[in-house]
C-alpha cells in the first residue's frame, strides 16, 4: 500500500542534486533573510513607538471613498487636531458598509473597542443594534446634537426612538442622494436638451439616442457586490409606488416590468454596475448613468478625466409614475459599546456635526449635511452638484428600513433582478409575477427561522416599509 | 536500562519533534473545520436543522456548484494543456531553456489578487467593448467583443485569467517527470514508427501517470477554491461556491449560510481527492 | 528536417514566453504610460507611448501605502518564521519516524492543505475575537501558517533525506542527541533549503488574500488594500500598489527558481 507520503518520497528522491549545498546561494539568501527580518523588525519598531507616542487617540471609522479619505485626513481631521492640542484622529477607513457591521460587532465581541466613533451606513445600522454592540446615547445627546437639524434627520431620530422604545443609538451625520449623470454633448448631439423628467421620456430620450448612434446609452448599478442593485431597485420600487420590501405588490412588479423594458438601452457592464462605476461616462461608453453618489463629480472633474459643467450633466433623475423621492443614503454615527475616553468621542462626534464641518463636507465633497446651519451663507457659485442635491432633497427623500435582515433582502433582490432582467431571454410578465411571489414567500419563511413567527407576520402584513422623511 | 532509554527516546522523541506541528494543525485547522460543520446546521433560533442548506438552494447553491466544476475542470483542461506543451520543451536542452524556464515560472509567485487585477483590464467590464484583448484583437482586424455578455464568455475570461498564475505548477511538476522517461523509450517507438502524437500517448502519457494524478490533485483542490478572481471579474454573477459564502458571512443572522456554504465546498474537496487517490491505487 | 523542428520548437517557446509575459508587461504598461493610453481609452495602446511617474504619484496621494507595506512585511516574516519553527522539528521527525506514523502524519498534512481557507477563516475570525487575535500580525500569521507549514516540511524533509545518512549516525554515535545533530549538523548542511523555505512561506503570505480579508479587515495587508481600490474604482492606485507587491516576488521567484519544484508547490493550495 503506497500512500502520500511515497509519493511525496519518490518525487524527492529525485531531487538531491538540486538540494546540494550550494554555498553561495545560501549566503545570499541567508543575508535576504536578514534584509527581510530586520526590515520588519524595524518596520515593527518604528509601528510600535509611533503607536505609544500616541497621547490622547480616537479611532474613527468609516467607510469611504478615495477622495473622501484624502480630505478627511488632510483637511478635517487636522482642523480637530489642532483646536485640541495632544489628540490625535486616526481614520481607519473599512472597504464598505457591511464590513463596518462586521467590524463593530467583532471589536465589541472582543472587548476592544477602545475610544471610537464609526460612521456607518444607515443601511445597515439595524444589524449592530440588532447584535446588541451599540450604546444608547440618550445621556449624551444633547452633547452632541446640533441645535439645528434638517428635517430628514430630525425624523429618522424621532423615527428609532419610536421604533426603539426611546432609545437613540445612532445620529445621522452626513447624507448622500444618488443622482443621475449625463454627457451633455451625446444629448445636444441626439437632439435632447434637458434630461428626461420622467420615466416615459426616459424610454424616448434613450431611444434618441441610439438612433443618434449612441448604441448602449444607460448605465445602471446592476452589481450584486456591496447591495449596489438593491439600493438602486429599492428607490425605483418607491417610486413606482411599492414597498420593495413585499418584492410583489403592484408597484414593485410594475417596477420590474418598467426595467426589462428599459434593459434594451442598457450598457451590456450594467450587471457589474456599481458605487464605483462612472469611467463609462467620460470613455464614452454609455451617456446616462443611473444612477450614482455625489462623489463622482470630483472624481470626473479631476486631473484625470478633466470633464467640466460643459460636459457633464448632473441632476436628481426622472421621476416615476407615483413620486419622485429619493433614498436618502449616508452614514450615521454610533459608539460601540464599551468605548472609552468618552468625553473625546463625544467632543469629535460634536465637531463633525458643527456646522464649520458639515459646510466644508457640503462644499468639498457634496454630502447632504444634517446641520441646517450648513446651509447659511453658502457661496454664490455653489457648484452644479451641490444644486442637484439641493433640488432632489426639495423633492422628497426616504429612508430605507433599518431591518436587521435587510442583507437577506438584499441578496433576494439582487436575485430577483438577475432572474428578471439579467435573463436572457427575458421571462414574461406572469412569469416575473411567480418570480417576485416566490422571494415574497422565502423572506417569510427566512424571518420565521431566523428571527420567529412573529416577526415574519409583521413583514407580511406590510409593518417594515420604507420611512418617509420629508 | 541505558539501552532502553536509548530506545524509549529513538522511537518517541520523532513524535515529540512532529508533535508541535501537530497541536498547531489541529488548533488552527481541524478544530475551525470541525466548527463550521456543526454551525452549518444551526440557526439563530433553531439547532440541528438542514434550513440554511435549503436557504442556500433558493440562493442557486446548485449552480455554484454547476459553475465551480465547470469552471475548475476547464481551467484544469487548459492548465494541463500548456502545461504539456512547456513541460515537453523544458525536457529538451536548447539555448535559452534557463530563461524560458523563469518566465514560465515567474507568473506563480503573482499574487492572485494582482492577477485579477490585470486581467480585470485586459478583459475589463466597462467599457465593455473595451479593454487589452479587445486592442489586441483590432490589430488583426478583428470585431472586439464584450467579454461579459453571456454566461460562456463569462466562463472562459473567469479560466483564461486563472490559468496564467496555476499553469506554472502543472507544467513544473510534469516536467519533472518528463525528465524521469529515458530518451531510449522515445528512440526505440520512433523506431517503432510511432509518430509525435502517438509517441505522446503510448509512452508520455503512461510512464507520467503518478505525476499527472499529482499535480491534478494539487491543482484541483486550489481550482475549487478559487475565489479572488470571480470576486474581482463577475462578482456574485455566476455565483461560485467560494463567493456565495463570502457573500452572506458579514451580517449576524446570515452568517450560518456562509458555513454552509464552506461546508459544501468542503465536501466537494473531499470526494474530488478521493476519486483521484483511489484512481491512483487501483492504477 | 532538424532544422525545421528545431525554428519551430523556437517559435512555441518565443510564444509561450510572450504569453506568460503579457499580463505583467500590462501591469508595466498601466503603471507608466499616461491614462490617456490605457485606462482612459476604449482601445489601449498595446505599446508604450511616453512615460510618467504622473500616476504613481496621482495614486499614492490618497491611499496609505506604507501602513499596509508594514504590515504585510510583518505578517509575511512571521509566517516564515512559524514554517521554520514549526517545520523544521516536524520535517527531522517525519524522516526519523516508522513508514506507517510517517504516512498517516503526511497525509494528515495533506489534508490539511486540502480544506479551504474559507471554511477555516470564517469560524477562525469568531474565535479570533475572543482571544484578541482578531486584526493582529500574530493572528494573521498564524492562520497563513496554514498554508506555509506543510509546504515547507515537505521541502525540508526532501532535504534532510538527501544529506549521506551516515553523517549523521557518526554524530549520534559521537553521542549527540537528537536535537543536537538536527541543529548543528542538519540544518547548517540544509541552508539554503531551510532559507528557500523561509523565503517561499514569506512570499505565499506576502500574496495570501482570502485569510487576510476576513481576519484582518480593519487594517489590512496589501492584497485586500488592492482589492478595495479595485471595487472603488481606484484603478491608479490598485495599479501602483500591484507593483509595489509585485516586484519583491519577481525578484524572489528567480532567486528560488531551483526550489519551485512542484512536490513542495503543494504547500501553496489556498492561494
Amino acid at each position: 500500500m503506497k500512500s502520500l507520503f511515497a509519493w511525496v518520497s519518490l518525487l524527492s528522491a529525485q531531487t538531491p542534486a538540486s538540494l546540494k549545498v550550494n554555498w553561495a546561494r545560501a549566503h545570499l539568501a541567508l543575508i535576504l533573510i536578514i534584509i527581510v527580518v530586520v526590515g520588519a523588525a524595524a518596520g515593527g519598531g518604528t509601528y510600535y513607538i509611533l503607536s505609544m507616542n500616541r497621547g490622547s487617540t480616537i479611532f474613527f471609522y468609516e467607510s469611504l471613498a478615495p477622495p473622501e479619505v484624502d480630505f478627511f485626513q488632510h483637511q478635517l481631521v487636522p482642523q480637530f487636531e489642532a483646536a485640541n492640542p495632544g489628540t490625535n484622529v486616526i481614520l481607519v477607513n473599512l472597504s464598505g458598509p457591511d464590513d463596518t457591521a462586521s467590524v463593530v460587532e467583532a471589536l465589541v465581541k472582543g472587548n476592544s473597542v477602545g475610544p471610537s466613533l464609526v460612521g456607518i451606513d444607515n443601511l445597515v445600522v439595524g444589524e449592530v443594534i440588532y447584535a446588541n454592540a451599540v450604546t444608547d446615547l440618550s445621556p449624551m445627546l444633547s452633547n452632541i446634537e446640533p441645535s439645528s437639524l434638517i428635517t430628514s434627520a430630525q425624523k429618522m431620530i424621532a423615527y428609532e426612538q419610536q421604533v426603539y422604545g426611546g432609545a437613540t443609538y445612532f445620529v445621522p451625520f452626513r447624507s448622500n442622494v444618488p443622482l443621475v449623470w449625463y454627457n451633455i454633448t451625446a444629448f445636444t448631439r441626439a437632439g435632447i436638451n434637458l434630461p428626461p423628467a420622467n420615466t416615459t421620456q426616459l424610454l424616448a430620450d434613450a431611444a434618441k439616442l441610439k438612433t443618434a448612434g449612441y448604441s448602449t446609452p444607460i448605465m445602471f448599478q446592476g452589481g450584486g457586490r456591496d447591495a449596489s442593485a438593491a439600493t438602486e431597485l429599492y428607490q425605483w420600487m418607491v417610486q413606482f409606488g411599492g414597498n420593495p420590501f413585499m418584492f410583489n405588490d403592484t408597484g414593485d412588479v410594475a417596477t420590474f416590468q418598467y426595467l426589462q423594458t428599459l434593459s434594451q438601452y442598457f450598457d451590456p457592464g450594467y450587471i457589474n454596475g456599481y458605487w464605483g462605476e462612472y469611467t463609462g461616462l467620460y470613455s464614452g461608453s454609455y451617456q446616462l448613468l443611473d444612477y450614482q453618489w455625489p462623489y463622482i463629480y470630483s472624481q470626473l472633474t479631476n486631473a484625470t478625466y478633466k470633464m467640466t459643467d460643459k460636459n457633464l450633466g448632473v441632476y436628481p433623475g426622472p421621476a416615476g409614475p407615483s413620486n419622485s423621492n429619493h433614498v436618502l443614503g449616508g452614514d450615521v454615527l454610533v459608539i460601540p459599546k464599551g468605548a472609552t475616553n468618552l468625553p473625546l468621542v463625544e467632543k469629535f462626534a460634536k465637531f463633525l456635526l458643527d456646522s464649520q464641518a458639515q459646510t466644508e463636507t457640503l462644499l468639498k465633497l457634496a454630502w447632504v449635511a444634517v446641520n441646517s446651519a450648513a446651509y447659511n451663507n453658502l457661496p454664490g457659485n455653489f457648484s452644479t452638484v451641490g444644486n442637484a442635491l439641493l433640488s432632489a432633497i426639495d423633492q422628497g427623500v426616504f429612508l430605507r428600513n433599518p431591518a436587521p435582515w435587510i442583507s437577506t433582502w438584499d441578496a433576494q433582490i439582487y436575485d430577483a433582478w438577475t432572474q428578471i432582467v439579467e435573463a436572457s431571454p427575458q421571462p414574461s410578465p406572469s412569469q416575473v409575477h411567480t418570480i417576485l411571489n416566490t422571494e415574497n414567500q422565502h423572506l417569510y419563511d427566512y424571518l420565521v427561522t431566523n428571527y420567529g413567527t412573529q416577526t415574519a407576520q409583521q413583514y407580511e402584513q406590510n409593518a417594515f416599509k420604507p420611512i418617509s422623511v420629508s | 536500562m541505558r539501552n532502553l532509554r536509548l530506545r524509549w527516546k529513538e522511537s518517541y522523541s520523532p513524535i515529540l519533534l512532529v508533535s508541535p506541528a501537530i497541536v498547531y494543525i489541529f488548533f488552527f485547522s481541524i478544530y475551525p473545520t470541525l466548527t463550521a460543520i456543526f454551525e452549518s446546521f444551526q440557526t439563530p433560533l433553531s439547532s440541528n436543522t438542514l434550513s440554511n442548506y435549503q436557504g442556500l438552494i433558493f440562493f442557486h447553491l446548485t449552480n455554484a456548484i454547476e459553475n465551480t466544476l465547470i469552471v475548475s475542470f476547464g481551467a484544469l483542461a487548459f492548465q494541463f494543456f500548456l502545461a504539456f506543451i512547456i513541460a515537453g520543451l523544458l525536457a529538451r536542452e536548447f539555448r535559452g531553456r534557463r530563461v524560458f524556464l523563469t518566465i514560465v515560472i515567474l507568473p506563480w509567485g503573482v499574487a492572485t489578487i494582482v492577477a485579477a487585477f490585470v486581467f480585470s483590464n485586459i478583459f475589463p467590464v466597462s467599457p465593455p467593448f473595451g479593454g487589452y484583448m479587445n486592442s489586441f484583437l483590432a490589430l488583426f482586424g478583428l470585431p472586439p467583443v464584450n467579454w461579459y455578455s453571456g454566461y460562456n464568455s463569462r466562463v472562459l475570461v473567469l479560466i483564461l485569467s486563472d490559468s496564467w498564475k496555476n499553469t506554472p505548477i502543472v507544467a513544473l511538476i510534469l516536467a519533472s517527470g518528463m525528465t524521469g522517461i529515458s530518451q531510449e523509450i522515445y528512440n526505440a517507438a520512433a523506431l517503432d514508427g510511432a509518430g509525435p502524437i502517438r509517441r505522446f500517448l503510448f509512452v508520455t502519457l503512461p510512464n507520467l501517470r503518478n505525476f499527472i494524478l499529482i499535480a491534478l490533485v494539487i491543482r484541483g483542490i486550489s481550482e475549487f477554491n478559487i475565489f479572488a478572481i470571480p470576486l474581482v471579474l463577475v462578482e456574485y454573477n455566476p455565483p461560485f461556491l467560494t463567493t456565495l459564502a463570502y457573500e452572506f458571512y458579514s451580517s449576524t443572522s446570515s452568517i450560518y449560510y456562509s458555513y454552509a456554504a464552506s461546508t459544501v465546498l468542503l465536501a466537494i474537496v473531499l470526494v474530488f481527492t478521493l476519486v483521484a487517490l483511489k484512481l491512483r491505487r487501483t492504477a | 528536417m532538424q532544422l525545421l523542428s528545431r525554428a519551430m520548437q523556437y517559435v512555441v517557446v518565443a510564444f509561450m514566453s510572450a504569453l506568460f509575459l503579457y499580463p505583467l508587461y500590462i501591469l508595466f504598461l498601466i503603471s507608466f504610460s499616461p491614462i490617456q493610453y490605457t485606462l482612459g481609452s476604449l482601445r489601449p495602446l498595446q505599446w508604450p507611448e511616453g512615460f510618467t511617474l504622473q500616476n504613481l504619484v496621482l495614486a499614492l496621494q490618497g491611499t496609505n501605502l506604507i501602513d499596509p507595506m508594514l504590515r504585510s512585511l510583518l505578517t509575511a516574516s512571521l509566517v516564515g518564521a512559524i514554517a521554520l519553527l514549526l517545520g523544521i522539528p516536524a520535517a527531522y521527525g517525519l524522516s526519523r519516524l516508522t513508514s506507517t506514523l510517517a504516512n498517516t502524519i503526511s497525509t494528515l498534512l495533506f489534508f490539511v492543505n486540502m480544506i479551504p481557507a474559507l471554511v477555516i477563516a470564517i469560524p477562525v475570525s469568531v474565535s479570533f475575537i475572543d482571544l484578541h487575535l482578531y486584526n493582529t500580525v500574530v493572528g494573521l500569521a498564524l492562520a497563513q501558517g496554514l498554508i506555509a507549514l506543510p509546504f515547507s516540511i515537505f521541502l525540508l524533509l526532501g532535504a534532510f533525506q538527501s544529506l549521506p545518512k551516515d553523517l549523521e549516525n557518526q554524530a549520534r554515535v559521537d553521542g549527540a542527541g537528537m536535537l543536537q545533530t538536527l541543529y548543528t549538523l542538519l540544518v547548517p548542511l540544509s541552508k539554503s533549503a531551510v532559507a528557500a523555505a523561509f523565503l517561499i512561506s514569506w512570499m505565499l503570505s506576502w500574496d495570501e488574500f482570502t485569510f487576510a480579508t476576513i481576519l484582518s479587515p480593519i487594517t489590512p495587508t496589501l492584497p485586500f488594500v488592492i482589492y478595495t481600490n479595485i471595487y472603488r474604482g481606484n484603478i491608479l492606485a490598485s495599479s501602483a500598489l500591484s507593483l509595489v507587491l509585485t516586484l519583491p516576488v519577481i525578484i524572489l521567484t528567480v532567486m528560488l527558481q531551483r526550489y519551485l519544484r512542484g512536490e513542495y508547490l503543494s504547500g501553496g493550495l489556498h492561494g
